[in-house]
């Protein structure tokens, strides 16, 4: 038995590597390990921002009207262009650690970090709605398919997640859309507003997600009710919810758990349509429009600010897994 | 059951973008100004567009450009990843892990994001875009295969072959390379629908493949605005995209039942 867990635990989850050390210093150690993994990526990816803003051919000072050269160099001075790249580099690492990343392009207004102020939150309430909604549905039908495997619920939920992660989420967006706000007018068509107008969006966010889920959920699900300790738990007349809730679903759960860092990765992507469908004034508008009109320091803001968003949620997942790990360690040691 | 399926949805679509001329008889750029936005019809089976282009024949358009993206990324993936895969599964601990942290530094951002980060720096259309998902996709697969490389030289039918003293080249190309290609060839299936849905994604969004060529990401994304007035411009693109993605997924889950039972791959969706 423990050898399985051991099993279970290396292949999907943090690496236990060494056995013998405590469990709080292996929790200790891999923070550490990913911390330090964290900063190097987010320099290296600091680095790609700054390469793409000076990769590009022009110059952010050419006009239609030409421009006296005294004044250009006082600009390219005033913005720091006529120094050196390295020193380039510098000061843009400083300006970024000091949360400053620059002003749009397109609409010289705005800083970033304004932008991002005003419209994360909107992407924020619509990304955990969704995420609720994947999560509750995936899991709880997931379980409930492997559980009662090959009868008909099973198999059409199968066909139908299969079915559910095969469609681009903006065909779904668009379909739902079109039945429940033009042809059928239950929700308002778009825009941010009340409650009602969330409910199309955060539906048309979490289908994907859902399905996705429900697929790892009932494939780990099948592979947990194979094992011995759920037949020893039968065989000692363990009553079957109690099987189901204590032995079964906490050791199935540890895969989903793993592929919770992709799905918000995909949430966060499918944030970028959604929004565009349902004209929701949200971070991914701001992203496709800083793509379309190339305006670079709104991009690399804004990957920026995606990744360190993506890197917090990788790691409390990773810190979850490990409470989860360390709990089961316990009821595997008091058994 | 899944397999057989998949492969006659893939199959019957694929017949009909080879013999898409006989269905349709116009041009997918031909402009048409006296029959726009017309209803489906005999003439025009899925009715036409703004322009008046033949929606039939820019559909079956957009289904070859996303097969052939989809397919030509993932075989390039699958070559890179293979080659660098392999060598790290091979190398000693420090070669390997510099070689993986390597990868790792551009994996652990959403695949997404690098790819129009990429397409920013390379330009807008159909070559940068493959380039683009190249460049992150190889990635993925190399991290598999370095995976099953390490897992075969655990084998015991490798310290065999290694007490025999059968020599490296020969240890993978007679030993390992037949026991690992078929969870190989489940994951480069993985990624066609991974390219697909990028490409899709990016071309909705107006930054993937430009006009005139059809996608069929495009063409959703230009029948949003008019979907309350011209429904047939979304469904039909949106009908074939949904099927395509399905057959090949049915496929590569068959294909994943068969060869990796214990389902130890990726998914290859998310």
């Amino acid at each position: 038995m423990e050898s399985n867990y051991r099993h279970s635990a290396t292949s999907t989850s943090v690496a236990i590597e060494a056995p013998q050390k405590s469990a709080s210093f292996q929790a200790v150690w891999t923070i550490v390990r990913k911390l330090a993994q964290l900063s190097v990526s987010l320099l290296a990816l600091l680095s790609v921002c700054f390469v793409i803003m000076h990769i590009v051919p022009g110059d952010p000072f050419q006009e239609e009207q030409a421009v006296p050269q005294e004044v250009l160099d006082n600009l390219r001075h005033k913005y720091g262009l006529d120094r050196s790249i390295f020193s380039q580099y510098v000061s843009y690492l400083g300006r970024v650690l000091h949360g400053d990343l620059g002003t749009s392009m397109r609409y010289p207004s705005e800083s970033v970090v304004k932008i991002i102020g005003n419209s994360f939150p909107v992407s924020i309430h619509l990304g955990l709605q969704a995420l609720v909604i994947a999560v509750i549905f995936g899991i709880s039908i997931g379980s409930w398919s492997a559980y009662r495997s090959n009868r008909s619920f099973d198999v059409t939920m199968t066909v139908g997640s299969t079915f559910g992660v095969s469609i681009p989420s903006f065909v779904i967006a668009a379909t739902i859309q079109l039945l429940f706000s033009l042809y059928w007018p239950l929700f308002p068509v778009a825009r941010w507003d009340s409650f009602s107008h969330t409910v199309l969006p955060s539906i048309a966010l979490s289908i994907g997600p859902a399905c996705a889920i429900m697929r790892i959920m009932r494939a780990s699900m099948l592979d947990t009710l194979d094992k011995e300790w759920v037949m020893m738990a039968r065989m000692k007349g363990v009553p079957e919810w109690r099987v189901l809730l204590v032995h079964v679903i906490p050791n199935a759960l540890l895969p989903v758990l793993h592929y919770m860092g992709p799905i918000t990765a995909n949430l966060l992507t499918g944030s970028f349509v959604i929004e565009r469908v349902f004209c929701i004034p949200g971070l991914g508008q701001w992203f496709v429009l800083g793509v379309m009109s190339r305006d670079y320091p709104l991009i690399a803001g804004l990957t920026l600010f995606y990744s360190i968003v993506l890197y917090l949620v990788h790691t409390v997942i990773d810190i979850i897994t490990i409470g989860f790990n360390k709990r089961l360690s316990q009821n595997e040691c008091a058994r | 059951m899944k397999m057989i399926i998949g492969l006659s949805i893939l199959g019957s679509l694929i017949v009909i973008c080879l013999l898409g001329s006989l269905f349709s008889p116009y041009e997918p750029t031909a402009i048409c100004l006296a029959d726009k936005n017309s209803p489906p019809s005999f003439s025009h089976w899925f009715g036409t567009d703004e322009l008046g282009r033949d929606l039939l024949a820019r559909t079956l358009q957009g289904m070859r450009i996303s097969l052939s993206i989809g397919v030509l990324a993932s075989i390039i993936d699958l070559f890179l990843g293979t080659l660098w895969g392999t060598v790290a599964g091979f190398s000693n601990h420090k070669v390997d892990s510099f070689m993986m942290r390597l990868a790792e530094l551009v994996y652990s951002l959403p695949y997404v994001l690098v790819v129009i980060l990429a397409s920013v720096i390379l330009g807008k259309g159909l070559v940068p875009l493959l380039v683009a998902m190249i460049c992150i996709g190889w990635i993925h697969m190399a991290r598999v295969i370095r995976l099953l490389v390490r897992e075969a030289l655990c084998a015991e039918y490798v310290l065999a072959a290694h007490a025999l003293g059968v020599r490296t080249p020969r240890l993978f190309f007679t030993h390992i390379f037949p026991n690992i290609v078929g969870p190989m060839l489940v994951a480069c299936m993985l990624s066609v629908p991974h390219a697909i849905f990028t490409e899709a994604f990016l071309s909705f969004l107006g930054i993937g493949i430009q006009p005139p060529i059809a996608s069929l990401g495009s063409l959703i994304g230009d029948a949003l605005p008019a979907m309350r007035f011209f429904p047939w411009r979304l469904i039909f693109p949106a009908t074939f995209i949904s099927l395509l993605i399905f057959s090949i997924m049915l496929l590569s889950d068959g294909l994943r039942d068969l060869y990796d039972p214990k389902k130890q791959l990726n998914e290859g969706v998310l």
